[in-house]
């Protein structure tokens, strides 16, 4: 029989020991969109599942001189409402906003998108492109791992067993910064990433593009930044041209598989477009601030 | 029916009587039933899509005290004694008794191979892993090419091609052959100017109804068992499980529960017997719930389908020939709707020389179950598509070219009859000034259009209408309520009685407390099961004018009944229906009204749909932007739910067509039961549906109706088709047009 | 004489696309067809609905027709 043991901790500190004394597996849980779906099937074996939402700052949204600090396990809902998080990351709110549906929203963290680290996650390539960094703690201190560098694999990331998520730090962008998120999916909502493409640019006074990344996602094991993509838009007007050359960068990048959402050629190709588009509109927020 | 007549209550929109439970959460459906003492059934289903059943061994189960049941395909009695017993076609009921347990072969992935009851829902599914299973694994045969190729494994020894020339000597996985023609179908293409012919396929499809199977049985020996389950037809479900189970009917009690929709795949059995065993063994109730992954692969989905069509036409656009040849994917066991897609693949049109020649075939995918319509979707889809491409290629308006072709009252049907009054016409003329064809086709959108026919069925009614003494009455009738039919009942009974619809509650009653019913399926229910509302509403009409006579001491004759009220015809008195009721008692005692019927006259229903896709050439992707549902309903009862049934029929027959498809593994494993990936349209999908209804009476019906369930879903496939092929330039041959498929199109036009 | 009409399926049993009958209800038809018509037997003919002058009949048992009736035996329409 399932034998869970749920533990609701008021202090890192705590999550941290629950954690690295755990004798049974452990999950750590936020809004247990995806957790406890992952659970539903398991009816032999112990778990532990710790809370950690309830931790003070786990939902919170601070700004620094140079950073944004996320909870994350603040909901999507919560992130989406906040007109002065849009204003700076237009991009990564509206990848927050295409998570399952505004149900689903209401539970769903950004964290939990993170440690989940699906392929398909809507925010992690938007979260890539800006340079996000995951504040790690573990029972010997904490440490800073870059987003891309955070994920691992196929529902894998670096996080050891008695390691926890404790916050995601976003750094301020430059000025004439702005940044965009598109995904495809065959329908208008309730669907998970065919291809998806987040893309940041900084734009000069003349409208030259002097800084650009650009990743992708649910094309690979995880998701990519794709340097490539960016360097065919930095230094252009962000023309035809060079938005096909980072389009053809994109498709080259990803290294995707068929599957029952789509097929190899279709992703490739479609990851480009994405990318093409959302170069586009990233461009066209730096215009209108 | 052959005039127009004005009416008090049909036509209106009244506000439907089970509305308020539902929106409010109170109706209880398949899962809601739970009693004293009640323990839960779970099945242990095969992993593997085609294999032999080398053991099957229960005993560990057994011998665990958290295991209180088990059934297994032996549980069954004989299913030769049982088919004597209930004449019934033996081979038919062997099929379905190794349907719902697999018999010695698992035939798809999510086949049933044994149960177990245990105290909670999860003991139960814990238990199952001590059931001990050794298989053999065959590869499977996933696609009707495979089946029919030369080398195919053959899923049944002794099936046998019916409906050959000359008779079967070898095994095949084709079941049967049918074969339908009228006139000389060479001459007609000898004739034609231009021809054309093409191949089109359609995938494996899921109704998709919200509420997955579920049930409470528990099981009586000194009266009847009890089954309450979700139900299109709970009278052929108890007839199911009695000859299952080798039981007279009397020893079965069904209640139908409200229901989660149906669109034609609950008309038959799958839990229900299981839990019967389960109870009888435990002695307890015993509930069983799919999961909505068993739904998906282990319920009966719509058949997928390969036609050929070819059609000739002169350059006038005059129809000369036109020839099919249809297979249909039956799943696991022999009955595809081929039949049905036969019959109906050309039958809008008035042509001299048909030919037609369908195929039933089976494969390791779950058995087919009707869906709307069964059959013709994905027969007059091929057809369809093929008439707008010759109507293209003549330079012909696809509304003039059909009205030019189009089947009227005295076309000859390729099927036998001849048609009565029928309204193509009338719906291609409505088409024709509807506002949708009139506006100008948007940049980047394509247009399509098709027509669609079936022929709706009559059949066995029974209802009893019990008035109360202040008036106020009880309709009583045993066809369960898929799409409104209720609101519809109260509607006509109100007309006759000419009292307020709302005064009269109709119930659906168990098997008990009513006659038989045929299912509702087949459009018929407000068709035939209003008809018997009618007639056991002037049964009550006949009787109130004889209780007035008896009060005012007059013969029956003299006493006239309109709206509600008696007159009496030799002097001033007049009495209403009320009044009536409230004397009752003085004349005779209370008031009653019955009818059992066996409906004929159900009138076939036209449609005509209209569609306007945006497709993205970067990617593929669709995007619905206008559609309009045009139909024949002869008359509308209740004319919201009648758009509604052109509405969701619309949807169906879109997601059908865009994005819907069973996804099968090499290995026939079906990769994705659920909703997430298998994808029917979302609200945010589409633009509202526009329905148009159109109303040429069917003349055998007190008020015209023509059923209208499931024409609406057969047009929107070729009209999506055409949409789509129109906005990219390309023609479509297969169903979905998924993204990955339009963009390859798309990508090799280039 | 009503005048029963064949599909192509059944024409393999009857022989004939068509012909014309005495009979004016459904139990002397079977019998008349039966009799004239042996491959055309009972086991074919009763699971089929008949269609009377384009009215389909699901269940004939007691249906009578006109003499000059157009009489066709089909697959009985089952629905979702």
């Amino acid at each position: 029989m399932v034998a869970l043991t749920y533990h609701a901790p008021d202090s890192l500190e705590e999550a941290v020991q629950l954690l690295s004394t755990a004798r049974q597996p452990v999950k750590v849980l936020s809004g247990g969109t995806d957790l406890i779906i992952q659970m539903q099937g398991l009816t032999q074996d112990e778990r532990l599942v710790v809370d950690v939402k309830k931790i003070p700052g786990m939902r919170a949204a601070d700004w620094s001189d140079d950073h944004l600090r996320l909870g994350p396990s603040m909901s999507c809902s919560q992130f989406t409402k906040r007109q002065d998080i849009q204003a700076v990351f237009p991009g990564l709110v509206e990848a927050a906003y295409l998570i399952g549906s505004t149900q689903v929203q209401g539970r769903a963290s950004l964290g939990g998108n993170l440690c989940n680290a699906s392929p398909a996650a809507d925010t992690i390539p938007a979260l890539i492109v800006n340079r996000a960094v995951c504040l790690i703690q573990g029972p010997n201190g904490t440490r800073r791992v870059n987003v891309e560098d955070f994920l691992t694999g196929v529902g894998k990331q670096c996080l050891a067993s008695d390691e926890l998520l404790v916050a995601i730090e976003v750094p301020k962008p430059a000025a004439r910064t702005s940044d965009a998120y598109l995904r495809f999916i065959p329908r208008t909502e309730m669907d998970i990433a065919v291809a998806g493409a987040a893309v940041s640019v900084t734009l000069d006074d003349d409208g030259v593009c002097s800084n650009a990344r650009v990743a992708i996602g649910a094309v690979a094991p995880t998701a990519i930044l794709v340097p490539s993509a960016a360097e065919a838009l930095i230094g252009t007007k962000l023309d035809d041209d060079a938005l096909h050359a980072a389009a053809a960068a994109s498709s080259q990048a990803a290294n995707p598989i068929s599957d029952r959402r789509g097929t190899v050629e279709f992703r490739r190709h479609v990851v480009g477009v994405l990318t093409k588009r959302a170069a586009k509109i990233a461009a066209n927020r730096v215009g209108a601030v | 029916m052959s005039e127009a007549r004005e009416f008090k209550h049909i036509g209106q929109r009244t506000i439907r009587p089970d509305g308020f439970d539902k929106v409010t959460g109170k109706a209880n459906y398949g899962a809601d039933l739970s009693l004293p003492g009640m323990i839960w059934g779970a099945i242990l289903r095969s992993p593997h899509a085609h294999a032999n059943i080398k053991k099957l061994d229960v005993s560990r189960a057994q011998a665990s005290p958290d295991v209180l049941a088990i059934a297994t395909f032996e549980d069954f009695p004989s299913v030769n004694a049982a088919a004597q017993r209930n004449g019934s076609q033996r081979k038919d009921l062997m099929d379905t008794a190794c349907n719902i347990f697999a018999n010695q072969k698992v035939l798809y992935h999510g086949h049933a191979v044994a149960a177990i009851a245990a105290r909670s829902q999860a003991a139960a599914i814990a238990a199952l892993d001590l059931i001990d299973v050794e298989y053999e694994v065959l590869t499977p045969v996933l696609n009707i090419n495979d089946a029919i190729s030369a080398d195919a494994p053959i899923l049944h020894e002794t099936m046998m091609t019916q409906g050959l020339a000359e008779p079967a000597t070898e095994a095949s996985n084709v079941s049967a052959r049918m074969e339908l023609k009228k006139g000389d179908i060479e001459a007609g293409f000898a004739a034609a100017d231009v021809i054309v012919e093409r191949a089109y396929d359609t995938p494996t499809v899921h109704q998709g109804y919200i509420e997955p199977h579920a049930t409470t049985v528990v099981f009586n020996d000194n009266g009847p068992s009890m089954i309450w389950c979700p139900t299109q037809g709970h009278f052929d479900v108890r007839a199911r499980v009695a000859q299952l189970m080798n039981l007279e009917l009397g020893q079965i009690k069904v209640v139908a529960s409200e229901i989660g929709g149906g669109f034609g795949g609950k008309t038959t059995v799958y839990l229900e017997p299981v839990a019967l065993i389960l109870s009888k063994k435990s002695g307890r109730p015993v509930k069983m719930e799919m999961s909505r992954g068993d739904v998906f692969r282990a319920s009966g989905p719509a058949s997928a389908s390969q036609s050929r069509i070819k059609i000739g036409a002169k350059m006038d656009g005059t129809i000369t020939a036109m020839q099919a040849t249809l297979h249909y994917e039956a799943g696991a066991f022999q009955g595809s709707p081929m039949g049905p897609g036969c019959m109906t693949v050309f039958t809008p049109y008035d042509v001299e020389n048909l030919y037609v020649e369908g195929f039933d075939v089976v494969v390791n995918k779950p058995k087919v179950a009707a869906y709307r319509a069964p059959g013709a979707p994905q027969s007059e889809f091929a057809a369809e598509m093929a008439v707008n491409e010759l109507a293209k290629k003549i330079g012909m308006d696809p509304i003039e070219f059909r009205l030019k072709n189009a089947a009227k009252e005295g076309t000859q049907t390729i099927y036998g009859p001849k048609l009565k009054v029928v309204g193509l016409v009338a719906c291609l003329e409505a088409a024709k000034s509807s506002p949708h064809y009139n506006a100008p086709i948007p940049e980047n959108v394509g247009r399509g259009l098709a027509a669609g026919f079936w022929f709706n069925i009559g059949g066995q009614s029974s209802v009893i209408i019990n008035l109360n003494p202040d008036g106020t009455g009880t309709i009583i009738e045993g066809s369960p309520d898929i799409g409104g039919s209720r609101a519809s009942m109260q509607m006509m009974a109100a007309e006759i009685l000419g009292v307020a619809p709302s005064s009269l509650n109709p119930i659906v009653a168990d098997t008990e407390h009513v006659a038989y019913n045929q299912t509702t399926g087949g459009s018929r229910t407000t068709f035939a099961t209003g008809m018997a509302v009618v007639e056991a509403a002037e049964d009550i009409v006949e009787q109130l004018k004889a209780r007035a006579a008896a009060m005012w001491n007059v013969t029956a004759e003299q006493v006239d009944f309109t709206d509600g009220v008696a007159h009496n015809l030799s002097g001033e008195d007049q009495l209403t229906l009320a009044e009536i009721c409230a004397s009752a008692e003085k004349t005779g005692g209370q008031i009653s009204g019955r009818a059992n019927i066996n409906a004929r006259g159900a009138g076939p229903s036209f449609a005509v749909h209209i569609c306007d896709i945006k497709v993205d050439k970067e990617t593929g992707k669709t995007d619905v932007v206008r559609y309009t549902a045009i139909q024949d309903a002869g008359k509308a009862i209740h004319p919201s739910y009648v758009e509604g049934q052109f509405q969701g029929g619309a949807v169906q027959g879109i997601g059908w067509a865009l994005n819907e498809e069973y996804v099968y593994s090499k290995d026939g494993i079906m990769e994705n039961a659920g909703f997430l990936d298998y994808r029917i349209p979302l609200a945010s999908d589409l633009p509202e549906i526009e329905a148009i209804i159109v109303e040429v009476p069917n003349s055998f019906h007190p008020f015209g109706v023509r059923g209208v369930g499931e024409t609406g879903i057969i047009p929107p496939l070729a009209a999506v088709g055409t949409a789509v092929a129109e906005a990219i330039g390309q023609p479509i041959s297969s169903l979905p047009c998924s993204p990955p498929k339009i963009l390859k199109l798309l990508m090799a036009a280039h | 004489m009503a005048l029963v009409c064949f599909n192509a399926s059944l024409e393999k049993h009857a022989g004939c696309a068509n012909l014309t009958v005495a009979a004016q209800n459904y139990r002397a038809l079977l019998e008349e067809l039966t009799q004239r018509l042996p491959q055309l037997t009972q086991e074919v003919l009763t699971p089929l609905a008949l269609v009377i002058d384009g009215e389909i009949v699901q269940e004939p048992f007691l249906a009578d027709f006109s003499a000059d009736a157009e009489l066709h035996f089909i697959e009985k329409i089952a629905a979702g």
